[in-house]
């Protein structure tokens, strides 16, 4: 991870931090909606974050948002998004 | 309220919608165009009011611009989902109290819809799309449905008078702008005293069926009214108004104490309600 995949994922947890402060103690594999980190609402905001951290808007078309549900999924993607651009 | 009261309510409320009924296609007079030299909302209304984050008067003016849009793309988009909601309601067993005034209800909103529309297609490239949620909502069974659809228009309604009944008199805005939220205003003041009243028994209904659920409604309808205040930073408006860094102002911008207090203004009514109502035990925090 390099260190503006660093930041951009600490900016995310802190997004996350306050829809739900138990986000600091969960597994980076749980399923964040079942975990009532994120839910329907809080997503939309979610992904206006990760365009905002990565420079890219995500396209609903072409992304599986389901690889957004989890830390280590939503890490695989700033990684991706970040390489991508850079 | 009790039984007989609400009754009245719902017939003097059912008889205003006839006699204010009016033919929303023959209105209003069209201008031609709407000067983009004048303010098409007032200043201290755009989002980035008191935060010293766009000085430039010509930006301003831009902001007034697609922020109307906005505004008025979030009736078209977020009253058709809910008018589905309630279409699905009508003529259904425990809804036979509400079916005709949510005639009136469905009706005015249509007419709504295609004011706010027509508007923004005459004098703009047209409304902004829907920033959707690509996630389901799980619903929360069937009495609490309920109370989610109408608490989610109630919060909606209270949002958009806040504006209404504010730019339905302001003297700096284009006469047809003032037309329109004055219009808006005064449909919408029948639609919040019938939908508060709805809502307080709807409340009381799902308590009885389910009361486990409270607490989980009450969470979710303080998210809707978080989610319903941010939803007024629409990205696209900042873009349009050719900020270069849209996110970050939309970011900014929201998270400035004048805003939040702006945010509590706005959210104060209906607040009180639910407070009131017993809904929410401890008020909205913005
Ligand atoms: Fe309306
Ligand atoms: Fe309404």
């Amino acid at each position: 991870m390099t260190a503006s995949t660093d930041t951009a994922m600490d900016t995310v947890l802190e997004f996350l931090r306050q829809c739900n402060a138990e986000v600091d103690t969960i597994d980076w594999e749980r399923d964040l909606i079942d975990a009532r980190i994120l839910d329907s609402m809080a997503f939309v905001e979610f992904l206006l974050v990760i365009e905002e951290v990565t420079g890219t808007p995500v396209d609903l078309a072409t992304t599986d948002v389901n690889t957004l549900r989890t830390l280590n999924g939503i890490s695989a993607t700033l990684t991706e998004r970040i390489t991508a651009r850079d | 309220m009790d039984e007989s009261g609400f009754d009245t309510m719902l017939a003097r409320l059912a008889e205003k919608s006839r006699d204010e009924h009016y033919n929303p296609y023959t209105k209003f007079s069209w201008p031609e165009q709407v000067s983009e030299d004048e303010w098409w909302m007032h200043p201290d209304y755009l989002t980035v009011a008191g935060t010293g984050l766009v000085e430039d008067e010509k930006t301003l003016k831009a902001l007034a611009r697609s922020e109307t849009v906005n505004f008025f793309s979030l009736h078209v988009n977020g009253i058709r989902e809910l008018m589905i909601e309630v279409s699905k309601r009508i003529h259904t067993p425990g809804y036979a109290d509400y079916n005709e005034y949510l005639h009136h209800f469905i009706g005015e909103e249509n007419a709504h819809m295609w004011f706010f529309a027509e508007f923004c297609y005459r004098y703009t490239g047209g409304i902004y799309p829907e920033a959707a949620s690509p996630l389901r909502r799980d619903g929360f069974g069937d009495e609490w449905d309920d109370v989610v659809v109408f608490s989610r228009i109630l919060i909606f309604e209270e949002i958009f008078d806040y504006f209404n009944s504010r730019m339905g008199k302001e003297p700096l805005i284009p006469d047809i702008l003032r037309e329109i939220h004055a219009a808006h205003h005064h449909d919408e003041s029948r639609h919040v005293a019938f939908g508060k009243q709805l809502v307080k028994r709807l409340h009381e209904r799902a308590c009885a069926a389910a009361p486990e659920r409270r607490d989980d409604m009450e969470k979710y309808i303080k998210d809707y009214m978080t989610h319903s205040v941010r939803s007024l930073y629409n990205p696209q408006s900042f873009k349009d108004a050719g900020l270069p860094n849209p996110l970050e102002v939309r970011r900014k911008a929201m998270a400035h104490p004048v805003r939040r207090e702006f945010h509590t203004k706005v959210m104060a009514r209906v607040d009180r309600f639910f407070t009131g109502a017993g809904i929410f035990s401890t008020p909205w925090e913005a």
